[in-house]
């Protein structure tokens, strides 16, 4: 492959996925700029190792094990660890683990469209503060005060959201490695 | 799997790093006590993870992500080539122009990708005090009352096409043929096919209003836990009027509403939401423009209950008002409004049903008329 169409192929590999790469990343470190600059070394790690890594499906599953990667390293940093309780790193540590192993995340599956539609389909008492929560970023107390609410339901309206939204994504929930196996041996 | 409310909120307080390390301790002692509980606690978080990628992208944040990979990349590049003394610097302003060019692909193509991602929706929030309208990309046309929030696609394809609705708005919706054309409330969903209607649905009102005006949906949704069983089809000049209550869903068909006083019984069953059943009404003849006519700034009231009036009032005005007589929230008044003032509107309300009343920049209170 020329150096010029390498660079195209590369430079469509970050617009799709980088946005992606992101939010994932935040979800085990949740520092956003700490997430941004580690999927920046993701993208760096891809272009060092391109050649071999042109096909897409290959170029897609690196991006995302790299940022898994990034993310473990960047937590056992003596100056991160201090940032998170106890309890978290261990939790994110374990999760991160999780994810190199077992599981597969609803944003690798690409299904945006679907999440989006069982956001939309919520009813307005449980998308109001789930939006609110999540895409506003308000905390919960400020949530209760807006919709002259107890703290109480206004969590258990969010909580609400998420278990609606998994019921509609039950099938794309599944969350174990055999599947994705599966999947590839399928397609050979 | 049932789970505690103490977990449930424990588990939103973790997704919004909330807790304290206490509650933390607590929380994933449950998570970890049993794999059912882990998936759950997995699944929850990978669902409020990754539904950020609903949320509008940062395009410019990725532009700017972008420029600074490519310099990283080009220095990267400039090292490793320097040090196999490959590239001239003639060759090596070959591949800046390249580089430049491809900033510049990335920028429009980046342009046309957002402009034309086919989920991407606008949403338009009309302030008390203001009315608006706007005509979609299909020739569809939407009058949005004050204090309405309207979510659209940005691009209207020959597909169906789910618009969001909280407030009031008229919708005169182009006809296309197998396309459907669905509009979505908190609690109702109206399906389309050509046609006029308005649909009030304001969250805070205990009523929803759907008119027809002239061709035929098709309604259906849930109020609160309440499911519409049977989906109600409206022919024109038909009005379905749905009750927010407490306790079992109750239709009832009836020939005509009047706005009149003799037809105050009528009215008895639809306008009192505190009565304990949530109810559903199809009006089979309505004057229409009397639901429509806010569209061409008329405010038009029949037989209404003041409670339910000085809420639109507010709305239309943006002002706030305040009943202190428990008593008048009852009391109807049948009127029109057409370019009056607020003043103007309170004094002719305080006329005529009759009441006291106190005016202070936007506040007003309704007071317990006094004898003279």
């Amino acid at each position: 492959m020329g150096q010029l169409a390498e660079k195209i192929l590369f430079e469509q590999y970050f617009k799709d996925y980088h946005f992606m790469l992101v939010i994932y990343a935040q979800k085990f470190v949740h520092d956003e700029e700490v997430a941004y600059d580690l999927v920046q070394d993701a993208f760096l790690n891809l272009w060092r190792n391109f050649t071999s890594l042109s096909n897409p499906t290959s170029a897609k599953s690196y991006l995302f094990t790299s940022v898994r990667n990034n993310c473990l390293n960047h937590l056992s940093k003596k100056s991160v660890r201090k940032k998170y309780t106890e309890e978290s790193l261990k939790q994110k540590t374990e999760e991160i683990n999780d994810y190199q192993t077992a599981y597969s995340s609803l944003l690798e599956k690409e299904i945006e469209e679907k999440l989006a539609k069982a956001v939309n389909n919520l009813p307005e008492k449980y998308q109001h503060p789930f939006r609110l929560s999540r895409f506003e970023n308000l905390p919960t107390k400020e949530i209760a005060e807006q919709l002259n609410l107890p703290v109480r339901t206004v969590e258990t309206r969010i909580y609400r959201a998420l278990k609606q939204i998994k019921t509609e994504l039950q099938d794309y929930l599944l969350l174990f490695f055999i599947f994705r196996h599966k999947k590839k041996h399928s397609s050979k | 799997m049932e789970v505690e409310d103490k977990y449930k909120r424990l588990l939103i307080g973790q997704l919004r790093e909330e807790l304290t390390p206490g509650e933390q301790h607590e929380l994933f002692a449950w998570v970890y006590e049993s794999p059912q509980h882990k998936k759950l606690f997995y699944e929850l978080k990978d669902i409020w993870d990754s539904s950020k990628i609903v949320q509008q992208k940062h395009n410019d944040r990725q532009q700017e992500e972008w420029a600074k990979l490519w310099t990283e990349i080009e220095k990267l590049e400039k090292k490793t080539n320097a040090s196999e003394g490959f590239l001239s610097s003639r060759n090596l302003r070959e591949v800046y122009k390249i580089a430049a060019i491809l900033i510049v692909a990335f920028g429009a193509s980046w342009f046309l990708l957002t402009q034309f991602q086919k989920d991407a929706y606008n949403t338009l929030e009309v302030p008390y005090g203001a009315r608006t309208n706007i005509t979609l990309t299909d020739g569809t046309q939407v009058w949005l009352n004050s204090g309405t929030t309207f979510k659209y696609p940005a691009k209207l394809n020959q597909k169906d096409v789910d618009v969001y609705l909280e407030g009031e708005a008229f919708f005169e919706v182009a006809h296309l043929k197998n396309r459907k054309f669905n509009v979505k409330t908190s609690t109702i969903n109206i399906q389309v096919l050509g046609t006029s209607f308005n649909v009030k649905s304001y969250t805070d009102d205990d009523q929803i209003e759907t008119t027809l005006v002239n061709g035929s949906i098709r309604i259906d949704g849930q109020l609160d836990d309440k499911t519409i069983k049977e989906p109600i089809l409206l022919k024109p000049n038909q009005q379905a009027t749905f009750i927010k209550g407490t306790a079992d869903f109750q239709v009832t068909r009836i020939a005509e509403k009047q706005g009149q006083e003799d037809s105050l019984s009528t009215h008895e069953t639809i306008a009192a939401p505190h009565q304990s059943k949530t109810s559903l009404t199809i009006f089979e003849k309505v004057k229409v423009e009397d639901y429509t006519s806010w569209k061409d700034h008329v405010l038009v009231f029949k037989s209404e209950r003041l409670e339910n009036l000085t809420r639109q009032m507010e709305r239309w005005y943006d002002v706030k008002i305040e009943i202190k007589d428990e008593s008048l929230k009852n009391s109807r008044y049948t009127g029109t409004f057409e370019n009056e003032t607020i003043e103007q509107a309170i004094e002719a309300l305080s006329l005529s049903l009759p009441f006291d009343y106190k005016i202070e920049k936007n506040r007003i209170e309704i007071l317990t008329k006094k004898n003279s």
